[in-house]
C-alpha cells in the first residue's frame, strides 16, 4: 500500500505526522480567527480525554464510528468506495428500532398478533396451492429451456440442484411454516429480540447496500454516486416514516416508540460497583456495543486474514483482472463485500438505536457515515486502525461539545480538522518521500 | 387549457431553474475529468462557491463583487485540491471526498465566526441577483465550452492530457501544468453554479447544495464527457427537479425530495456503458525516471 521498503513502523510515523500537520493547520486557523490557540487545543483535549467521563463520553462517541469505520475500510480493501455507510446505518438503525419495539408489542398483546396476522398478505388454502405449483410450474420451465445454454450439457441437473434447490426449497419451507414458527417465536419474543434486532439491523443494511452493489457489480455502474444518493434516500425515507401513524411514536417527537427492555444493550456502569467510576460511566450512554465493536474489529479481522472469502476479497481488491483469471468471480465478490459492509454499518445503527438513544430518533446520523470515510482512511483500512482512528475522531467529537459550552470558538472546528486529516493522510507517504529526498 | 399552459410554464420554469446550477457544475466537472481527474469534490466546490459568494456580497453590499472575489477564493482552494490530485498523487476520490467534507465545515464554521449564526444567514435584498442572469450563463457557457474544447489548440491540448497524458508529455505539453489549469477551471466553474443557489433562494443554508455536485457527476457522465451531452442530462435532472416542486402538494414532500436522487440513481443504471471515460481518469501521471 505505501511506498516500498517501508516497515509498518515508519508507517505509523509518517501517519502520525500527517495528523500532526493537520492539527497544525487547525492550530494556524484558531490563530488566524483571533482566538488562542493554546485554549481552544487545551479545551479539545480536556473534552477527548481530560476526565474519566470524558474518556467514557469519547468511547461512546467511538462506537458507531468503529462500525462505520469497518464497513467502509471493509468495502476499500475490496477496492469499493462505500461512501453510503451513512444510508445503511440508518436502514439497519431502523429495522432494530422497529423490531425491538414492534416484536415484544405484537407478541404480548394476543388481540394485536391476531391482527397483524389477519392483515398480513398471505396467501391460504387454494390460492395458496396454485400459487405454489404455478410458481414451480414456472420455475422448471424457466429451467427447461435456460439450463442447456447456460451450463455445460454434462449434467445441468446437477448444478442447478445444487445451486437453486437448497435456496428453493428453503424458501418454500419458510412460507409454508411461517405462520407457524412466527407465531410460535413470537410467544417467547423477550429471549429473542435482542437478537433478532441485531439480525434485522445487519439485513437492512445489507439490502440498503444490495442495489448499489448490484449496480456496480454487473452494471459497472460508479458505486460513489450511487451510495451518496442512497444516503439522501435513506434520510428522505426515515422523516417520512417518522411521520406515519405505523411508525411515529404518539408523542411530539420525531421518532418511534421506544424499543423493549430485552432488547437494550447494557450500559456499561451497570458492571462497575458502585462509586465514582460508576458515577463517572453511568453520566454516559456507554454500552456494551462497545465491547460488540471489538468483537467485530476481531471478525473482520479473521475474516479477511484467515478466511477464503477474505482472500478473494483482498485478491479482488489489489487486482481484479488477475483474481477473475483465476477463477474468482469479481462480480460475486463484489457483492458481499457490499453487503457485509452494509450489515457491518446497520449493526452500527442498531448500536445507536438499542444502545444510545432507544428510539430511532431523525436526524441522530448525521455525520456518522462520513466521519466513518475519515476513520477508515486514517485507519489505513486495517481494523484495530479503524479502532484507533475512531477513538481519535470520537474524542474530537466530545472535545468539540466541550470547545461549545468552554469556549466562544464554533464546534465546526473539528469538522475542519476532519477534512484537513484526510488530506494529510492520502498524500502522507508522497510526502514523506518528497522530504526523505530533501534531506538525504 | 390555458390553466394546462400554465402548468407547462411553471414545469419548464422549475426545469430551467433546477438545471442551471446542474449545468455549470456539470462543465466545471467536464473540465476536472478531460485532464484525467475525478472531481468527487466537486460538491464541496459548489458549496465554497455559495457561500463567499453569499457572505462576501452581504459584508461587501455588492453581488459583483461578492462573485469575483468568491472566484479569486476558489481558484486557490483548486489549486489546494490539484495539489493534492496532481502533485501530491492522493487517491482522487479520496481527496475528493475530504474537500467535500472540509467544505462543509468550514463554511458553517466561517458562517459561526461572520455571521453569529449556527446554520444559515440571509442576502440582503440590494445584493440580489437575478436568477435569468444564471441561466443565461449556463447556456452560454454550453457552446462556449464545445468550442474550446473542440475547436482550439488549449482544448486538444487539455483532452490529450487526460486521454494519454505519455503521449502528450512526449509531445512536449506540460502534463501537471494542464491538470491544473483543467482542475482550476473546474473549480471556478463550479463555484459560479454553487453561488446560484443563494441567489437565488435569497439565503445560504448549511449543506445547501444538497448532493448537486454528485448529481452534476451523474451527468457528465450520462452526457458522455460532452458539452451538449452535459446539457441535456442536466435539463433531464432539473425535470426531476420541478417534478418535485411541482408534486410536493399531492405526494408526501420526502417523497417529492427524493425524486432527483432516485432519478440520478435509475439513469445512471439505465445509460452507463454507453461511453468511454477519458482513458486516464482517476490515474495520477507518473512521469518514467531514468
Amino acid at each position: 500500500m505505501a511506498g516500498s521498503g517501508q516497515g509498518f513502523l515508519s508507517r505509523i510515523w509518517v501517519e502520525l505526522a500527517a495528523i500532526a500537520l493537520a492539527f497544525g493547520m487547525g492550530f494556524l486557523l484558531v490563530g488566524a480567527f483571533g482566538f488562542n490557540p493554546f485554549e481552544v487545543y487545551g479545551v479539545l483535549l480536556n473534552g477527548a480525554a481530560g476526565s474519566l467521563e470524558n474518556v467514557a463520553w469519547s468511547l461512546q462517541n467511538a462506537t458507531p464510528l468503529i462500525f462505520t469505520g469497518l464497513a467502509t475500510a471493509l468495502a476499500f480493501r475490496v477496492g469499493l468506495f462505500n461512501i453510503g455507510a451513512e444510508g445503511q446505518l440508518v436502514a439497519g438503525a431502523f429495522c432494530a428500532a422497529v423490531v425491538g419495539w414492534a416484536v415484544p408489542v405484537l407478541a404480548k398483546t394476543d388481540l394485536a398478533a391476531q391482527h397483524f396476522w389477519d392483515n398480513i398478505w398471505y396467501p391460504s388454502g387454494r390460492w395458496y396451492i396454485v400459487v405454489v405449483f404455478v410458481g414451480l410450474i414456472l420455475r422448471l420451465l424457466w429451467l427447461a429451456f435456460e439450463g442447456p445454454r447456460m451450463r455445460p450439457p454434462a449434467e445441468p441437473v446437477g448444478i442447478v440442484a445444487r445451486r437453486y434447490g437448497a435456496v428453493f426449497v428453503i424458501i418454500l419451507a419458510l412460507w409454508a411454516g411461517f405462520p407457524l414458527v412466527g407465531q410460535s417465536l413470537l410467544k417467547v419474543a423477550d429471549y429473542f429480540v435482542f437478537p433478532l434486532a441485531l439480525l434485522a439491523a445487519a439485513v437492512g443494511g445489507a439490502l440498503f447496500a444490495a442495489i448499489p452493489a448490484y449496480l456496480r457489480a454487473h452494471l459497472g455502474v460508479s458505486e460513489v454516486i450511487n451510495t451518496i444518493m442512497f444516503n439522501f434516500i435513506a434520510a428522505f425515507l426515515a422523516s417520512y416514516l417518522l411521520t406515519t401513524a405505523t411508525f411515529k411514536d404518539p408523542g411530539s417527537s420525531p421518532q418511534t416508540p421506544a424499543v423493549v427492555e430485552a432488547a437494550k444493550l447494557s450500559q456499561v456502569a451497570v458492571y462497575v460497583p458502585q462509586g465514582s467510576v460508576h458515577r463517572d460511566l453511568a453520566a454516559t450512554r456507554l454500552n456494551t456495543g462497545f465491547v460488540m465493536a471489538l468483537l467485530m474489529t476481531m471478525a473482520v479481522g479473521f475474516l479477511l486474514a484467515h478466511t477464503t472469502v477474505g482472500f478473494e476479497f483482498r485478491a479482488v481488491g489489489a487486482n481484479p483482472h488477475a483474481a477473475q483469471a483465476q477463477g474468482i468471480s469479481v462480480e460475486r465478490t463484489i457483492m458481499r463485500a457490499f453487503m457485509l459492509s452494509g450489515a457491518l454499518a446497520g449493526l452500527g445503527g442498531a448500536e445507536q438505536v438499542l444502545g444510545v438513544h432507544h428510539h430511532f430518533v431523525k436526524d441522530f446520523w448525521t455525520g456518522l457515515g462520513f466521519t466513518g470515510i475519515a476513520v477508515a482512511l486514517v485507519g489505513r483500512n486495517a481494523p484495530w486502525g479503524v479502532v484507533a482512528a475512531a477513538l481519535l475522531f470520537g474524542g474530537l467529537q466530545n472535545g468539540a461539545v466541550e470547545i461549545d459550552m468552554m469556549t466562544l470558538f464554533p464546534r465546526e472546528l473539528i469538522l475542519v480538522l476532519q477534512g484537513l486529516i484526510i488530506f494529510m493522510v492520502t498524500s502522507g507517504p508522497v510526502l514523506a518521500d518528497l522530504v526523505r529526498r530533501r534531506f538525504k | 387549457m390555458n390553466n394546462y399552459n400554465d402548468m407547462m410554464l411553471v414545469v419548464l420554469r422549475y426545469m430551467l431553474i433546477g438545471a442551471t446550477p446542474l449545468i455549470l457544475a456539470g462543465l466545471g466537472g467536464l473540465f476536472a475529468e478531460r485532464v484525467g481527474v475525478v472531481n468527487i469534490g466537486l460538491d464541496g466546490f459548489m458549496l465554497f462557491g455559495a457561500f463567499f459568494a453569499a457572505a462576501i456580497a452581504t459584508k461587501s453590499g455588492s453581488a459583483v463583487v461578492g462573485l469575483v472575489a468568491s472566484t479569486a477564493l476558489l481558484i486557490a482552494i483548486s489549486i489546494f485540491f490539484a495539489l493534492f490530485t496532481v502533485t501530491l498523487k492522493s487517491d482522487q476520490v479520496v481527496a475528493g471526498v475530504a474537500l467535500n467534507m472540509l467544505a462543509s465545515g468550514l463554511t458553517l464554521f466561517l458562517v459561526q465566526v461572520f455571521f453569529d449564526r449556527r446554520r444559515s444567514f440571509p442576502l440582503t435584498d440590494e445584493v440580489k441577483l437575478d436568477e435569468r442572469l444564471f441561466i443565461g450563463l449556463a447556456f452560454l457557457l454550453v457552446p462556449v465550452v464545445w468550442i474550446v474544447l473542440e475547436r482550439t489548440s488549449f482544448g486538444l491540448r487539455l483532452k490529450a492530457v487526460g486521454e494519454n497524458p505519455k503521449a502528450a508529455d512526449t509531445a512536449g505539453i506540460s502534463v501537471v501544468w494542464y491538470r491544473y489549469v483543467g482542475v482550476v477551471l473546474s473549480g471556478i466553474i463550479a463555484g459560479i453554479a454553487g453561488s446560484f443557489l443563494p441567489f437565488y433562494s435569497g439565503s445560504f443554508v448549511k449543506n445547501m447544495t444538497a448532493g448537486r455536485g454528485f448529481i452534476a457527476i451523474a451527468a457528465v457522465i450520462f452526457g458522455k464527457w460532452k458539452p451538449f451531452g452535459i446539457l441535456i442530462a442536466c435539463l433531464i435532472f432539473g425535470l426531476a427537479d420541478a417534478m418535485q416542486t411541482v408534486l410536493s402538494n399531492k405526494i408526501p414532500s420526502q417523497f417529492a425530495a427524493m425524486i432527483p436522487y432516485v432519478a440520478t440513481v435509475v439513469i445512471l443504471a439505465g445509460f452507463i456503458g454507453r461511453a468511454r471515460p477519458p482513458a486516464s481518469l482517476g490515474r495520477p501521471y507518473e512521469k518514467e525516471m531514468r
